[in-house]
């Protein structure tokens, strides 16, 4: 599991401190967190990816029936 | 963003707050794994609960294969949203750092309403979302928009193939890609109509032209696409308040 450094966890922090200004629970001061940054996978065309992702039929995807848009 | 800021009966309905439970697993997990802190009301917006949904707040330091298969799926804090009055499967939602940009981001997992139930109920889903978003200065969404000419059927029932609809609807909402290599070479073979379509290089490019729509809809390729929001006018802010508007939810 990937420690976040310091400044990336400063921006964080930042970034949440807003969620107290609309009235959200105080942000806590916390040196070290384990989100992790997201990592891409190796690059791979496009066309490739779609036919790893479209084989898997009875995956659960963000979707949105054609009818009902 | 008069439509979006909107909450409009349609809102009310089918995106109940009150009605909405949300779980933390384990109790605690936001402060013991962030040092961050979320009030429930705003994890029931950031991952635009349904009316009498449940929410399951988890921390996914990775994803299994067996999980997400190929999909690439950041690791964060997520959401997972029961509603069996609205869902096929549970709709799943998360925040998560992204590496490259130093950007905190949300991202779409899953969505997955059931068929004819509520028309354009995932166009407002996003408004819910973006609301909160931008009130905690997230810039941008990210989901796979599934579907479109070389994607395979799925089957949600037995003998029952589906197409799916994410590449056509999300873009409709304001998601956006950068059109990719294979749709560039098919557009040459387009040279007369729709008019222009050489000059786009996204799908909302696209969208936007005479004859767009219906060329994305039988030519397009999903993808990952992404949501601006880090100012109230970007294109995907316009193109959602205006679908909302024209739709009237």
């Amino acid at each position: 599991m990937t420690i976040m450094n310091e400044g990336i966890w400063s921006k964080l922090r930042r970034v949440f401190a807003k969620a107290t200004e609309t009235g959200a629970a105080p942000v806590k001061e916390r040196k070290k967190t384990s989100l992790p940054p997201h990592t891409n996978k190796p690059v791979s065309s496009r066309k490739e990816d779609i036919k790893k992702l479209s084989k898997g039929r009875n995956r659960s995807y963000a979707n949105v029936d054609l009818d009902d848009i | 963003m008069k439509n979006i800021n909107t909450v409009t009966p349609f809102e009310d309905t089918h995106f109940d707050r009150k009605t909405v439970t949300v779980t933390r697993l384990p109790a605690d997990v936001v402060e013991a794994k962030l040092g961050i802190a979320l009030s429930d009301d705003q994890v029931k917006r950031l991952c635009g609960a349904t009316t009498n949904a449940r929410i399951t707040v988890q921390f996914k330091s990775r994803w299994l294969k067996a999980e997400v298969g190929d999909e690439d799926v950041p690791a964060g804090l997520f959401f997972e949203v029961e509603n069996p009055a609205y869902n096929r499967s549970d709709a799943v939602v998360g925040i998560y750092l992204d590496e490259a940009s130093d950007e905190i981001m949300l991202y779409i997992k899953s969505v997955n309403f059931i068929k004819g139930r509520v028309k354009s109920l995932a166009a407002r889903m996003v408004a819910v979302i973006v609301r909160e978003a931008m009130n905690i200065g997230i810039t941008r969404l990210r989901l796979l928009a599934a579907g479109g000419r070389e994607w395979q059927d799925f089957v949600a029932e037995v003998h029952k193939p589906e197409r799916w609809g994410g590449y056509f609807a999300w873009p409709l909402y304001g998601f956006d890609m950068a059109l990719g290599d294979s749709d560039e070479s098919l557009i040459s073979e387009f040279p007369f109509f729709p008019k222009n379509l050489s000059a786009c290089a996204t799908v909302l490019d696209v969208l936007e032209i005479e004859g767009g729509r219906e060329w994305w809809k039988v030519c397009g390729n999903g993808h990952y696409m992404e949501f601006d929001l880090s100012s109230p006018s970007t294109p995907s802010i316009t193109t959602l308040d205006a679908f909302l508007g024209a739709a009237k939810v």
